[in-house]
């Protein structure tokens, strides 16, 4: 072969890899479907087909001061991302990653409010991972399916309002503090005095209201599940969810025996059951949509080994005291 | 089509006797196509889905190599100058863009790391040898450009790259001191 027809040769090689790459609809031969798929050709028989990954990870909170370079997930951003993965017609399914002790109270129903919209559209399953307590139970319970390690820290169902009471350390250093105020509960919760017993009825009323609608969230969102999906679910009586719903915090081999949640496995088995549930023959790829990447990441992994803020040591309903909490702590 | 084929072959296989004997009558028309080309090239390898949308979005993003590759010649250039080099920047554009042929070997590497015809290591070596093999046609169409050996090619082209890591270690820790500043 003389060099001009060795050089026409290699570069129809190289056009025609290209091409078969493009237009052979599976090029693959005993690939781990289970890894991250090669973005080269690999998706181009299942279309782009996907599962979205959106992480629950912290405290959920919607604050972002004075959190900003603390480990305080933002409901925003989290949000933001779910309305992504919602357009996306490649997202056939969703998985929630949740490794979270809970939070504030409206943060948690807002997230909770957007997975059963989404849930009306696309399979929405619940990952738990290391805790999944309290607000973290409260937005998995609005997914189809909830999938725990044997190992998971969850359950925490209940309310909690802390206030703090300075006034006995204010009257030591000489502090008082003057109020004018418009009615008799303005004040209510203030650091700088006893709490009165009315005060104390009113914010016992807050909680409990709050309270019932953690019940009634998850009567609505699994109690009284009804969905079109054929995989196996656990139920989840009312009379057991009253009983355990005491705040008390178990395990996810418990949970699971209990109807709190209805798989045990990995985020891999999490995976799978979404992809069922989504109507694929196969598995489908995981894509990350709350993973922060480029000079973002960069930034926000550095501020971590510096930014150990005094708010990061004290408990959240220490520093969040104004506030009714789903939180575990 | 014989003349092409003569100066592919050359440029995979003889590159020097390929950049001394290439007409540089049109200096700008056939190194932008062959740049814009690869450009193509290398974004459908890294495509997963095609669509007219998609199809676009390549013709824009094309133009992130010629930017690149413009940048890439400038540079050179630059420093050339600040050494007192004689060389003509059109000549420097067109061999440095003919060095970017060896990429058009990434699509059967690729296509078969894909049907695992051969493991991740190795794929990973043959992609660093195509990576070397542009690169070495780079320092050869510097040297060739501005007649100068090929080690004192290597200093011209390394020195951007330097110029670089340090500029990021400078601004990395430019941004720690700044972070730490702002959460005193």
């Amino acid at each position: 072969m003389d060099k001009k027809n060795l050089a026409l040769a290699i570069l129809g090689v190289c056009i025609i890899s290209l091409l078969a790459g493009i237009f052979l609809p599976n090029t693959k031969i005993g690939k781990n479907t289970n890894s991250t798929p090669n973005p080269f050709f690999s998706n181009i028989e299942k279309n782009g087909e996907k599962i979205a990954l959106l992480n629950i990870e912290g405290v959920i909170s919607s604050d972002l001061q004075p959190n900003t370079w603390a480990n305080v997930f933002t409901t925003e951003s989290f949000l933001g991302a779910l309305e992504k993965a919602q357009q996306d017609d490649k997202v056939k399914a969703v998985i929630i990653r949740i490794n979270s002790p809970g939070g504030t109270v409206a943060a948690s129903q807002d997230i909770y409010d957007a997975l059963l919209r989404l849930r009306e559209k696309k399979p929405v399953v619940a990952s738990m991972a290391d805790v999944a307590a309290s607000g973290g139970y409260y937005t998995a319970s609005a997914a189809d399916r909830i999938v725990a390690q044997k190992g998971t820290m969850t359950g925490s169902i209940g309310v909690i309002f802390n206030f703090v009471d300075i006034a006995s350390l204010a009257n030591k250093i000489g502090v008082t503090s003057n109020v004018i105020k418009s009615g008799k509960f303005k004040d209510s919760g203030s650091l700088y005095r006893k709490m009165s017993t009315d005060e104390k009825e009113l914010f016992q009323k807050s909680v409990n209201d709050a309270y019932k609608q953690f019940i009634k969230a998850i009567e609505i969102a699994r109690v009284n599940r009804n969905d079109k999906y054929t995989v196996k679910k656990q139920n989840l009586s009312m009379q057991t969810l009253k009983e355990y719903a005491d705040g008390r915090v178990f395990l996810g081999d418990e949970a699971y025996k209990l109807g709190f949640v209805d798989k045990i496995g990995s985020l891999y088995d999490a995976q799978i059951l979404a992809s069922e549930m989504a109507g694929s023959s196969g598995i489908l790829p995981i894509v990350s949509y709350t993973k922060t990447n480029g000079i973002r990441s960069l930034l926000m992994g550095l501020e971590g080994k510096f930014a150990r803020s005094f708010n990061e040591i004290l408990p959240f309903s220490f520093t969040h005291n104004s506030r009714p909490l789903v939180i575990w702590e | 089509m014989n003349n092409f084929a003569e100066i592919f072959y050359n440029i995979l296989f003889h590159p020097v006797i390929a950049f001394r004997e290439f007409s540089y009558d049109k200096p700008y028309k056939l190194p932008l196509l062959l740049v814009f080309l690869i450009s193509i090239f290398l974004l459908l390898l890294n495509e997963d889905s095609f669509s007219f949308a998609t199809l676009l979005v390549f013709f824009f993003q094309s133009f992130n190599l010629i930017v690149y590759w413009l940048f890439f010649a400038f540079f050179v250039d630059l420093i050339a100058k600040m050494f007192n080099l004689a060389g003509n920047y059109s000549k420097l554009l067109t061999l440095t863009s003919l060095a970017f042929i060896p990429w058009i070997f990434l699509a059967p590497l690729k296509l078969l790391k894909n049907a695992s015809f051969y493991t991740s290591d190795l794929a990973v070596t043959l992609l660093l040898g195509v990576w070397i093999w542009t690169i070495s046609l780079q320092v050869l169409a510097i040297s060739e450009t501005y007649n100068i050996p090929r080690k004192n090619a290597i200093i011209i082209l390394l020195i951007p790259f330097l110029g670089c890591i340090l500029y990021f270690v400078w601004a990395v820790d430019f941004f720690i001191k700044l972070l730490q500043f702002s959460t005193l």
